[in-house]
């Protein structure tokens, strides 16, 4: 028996571009859903690979500064994975403060963003990587 | 013997880290609540009471909600930790009430109680001001097709146009699985909070914290993880 076999290694994400969905007036709640891909196949990690529950964990570098704490999260049935990212008040946000998110997954280190936390609600930039 | 050849066979390998529950080991006995539920060892060093609360939370105990007020800082950036009670305190094989118990004693600055499923948390000095948030009552509240615990503030807020309310998630994602319609009569802040956390699934937890002019909550469906600052950054 000959078999072919090539590992596959998460390497980064993709994300969807959401509305901001705060409705108390001042600020942002965005949840953006990723989708995984994998070295060196450069291919989408799909519902059918069999990787639900896979853990989702993030870290942020400095440590937020309100003590504000972090979700984890898994992959869904889809491979997919959601991440919201919110601060919204019904009065003017007063926070500031400008941190490097980083997401892993399994482990694997797959994208960091920058979010901005300030008066208009979190600035959220992807510093990939994007291939 | 068959040669099988697959031009693009794909294994995936992967390293799952499970998550870690930091120094705590728990032995969850599904039947009983959760109150009566032990934790083989249960230890903090160096801890404020939010972290704690987080590490029981950590535990995974399903039917374990947990709500918890934090005494407010001059101003939301402020670091937690900065004029906080620390302690170190080591538990072996104690109930959630023990250890409920072993914290309030180690912060004493808070009491906790119990509403329902849900278990809270919260600032001893508050427990019979009529004017803390938590404790004021909402006569008559409705929610319909609310997608998160964060969409069902929004109703709270418009009844209570002179306080402060709002919300803060950096990650995860609290969802509930089916857009949520709910009405409650005569119920506090508090024990409607508790309600549209019980919602998100088996366990749950919420925070209020913040500073006095910028309180925000943050939901989860099981535990957060906290991050360490050191005193005085």
């Amino acid at each position: 028996v000959q078999l072919n076999v090539t590992a596959r290694e998460f390497a980064y994400l993709t994300n969807s571009n959401p509305s901001n969905a705060c409705t108390l007036g001042y600020g942002t709640k965005r949840s953006y859903v990723y989708n995984v891909y994998t070295h060196p196949d450069g291919k989408v990690v799909l519902g059918t690979d069999g990787l639900s529950n896979t853990p989702v964990t993030e870290s942020f570098s400095p440590a937020v500064s309100c003590g504000t704490d972090t979700g984890n999260t898994i992959l869904n049935t889809n491979a997919q994975f959601t991440d919201c990212i919110a601060q919204c008040s019904n009065q003017p946000l007063t926070r500031s403060q400008t941190v490097t998110e980083t997401i892993s997954v399994a482990g694997y280190p797959v994208r960091t963003n920058t979010l901005q936390f300030s008066s208009g609600g979190v600035i959220y930039t992807s510093n990939g990587p994007t291939q | 013997m068959k040669l099988i050849r697959n031009t693009w066979s794909t294994l995936v390998l992967l390293v799952l880290s499970l998550w870690s529950l930091g120094q705590t080991r728990s032995a969850p006995s599904p039947a009983a609540p959760p109150l009566s539920q032990r934790i083989q060892h249960f230890e903090l060093t160096d801890a404020i009471l939010r972290e704690g609360i987080i590490q029981l939370a950590s535990n995974r105990i399903a039917g374990l909600h947990l709500g918890f007020e934090e005494i407010q800082r001059d101003n939301i950036s402020d670091n937690p930790r900065n004029g906080g009670v620390q302690f170190s305190i080591q538990l072996e094989n104690k109930t959630i009430h023990n250890i409920l118990d072993a914290l309030c004693e180690a912060d004493a600055r808070y009491t906790w109680s119990s509403d329902g499923i849900s278990i809270n948390i919260y600032p001893r000095a508050t427990s019979t001001d009529s004017a803390y948030l938590l404790n004021r009552t909402l006569e008559h509240i409705s929610f319909e097709n609310v997608p998160d615990p964060d969409e069902a503030l929004t109703p709270i807020a418009q009844q209570l146009r002179d306080e402060q309310i709002g919300y803060t998630q950096t990650g995860g994602d609290v969802a509930y699985a089916k857009p949520w319609t709910a009405s409650f009569q005569n119920i506090t802040v508090r024990q409607l909070i508790n309600r549209i956390a019980e919602h998100i699934g088996p366990q749950s937890l919420w925070i209020w914290q913040g500073g006095k002019d910028e309180r925000m909550f943050t939901f989860e469906r099981e535990g957060l993880k906290t991050y360490r600052q050191p005193r005085g950054e």
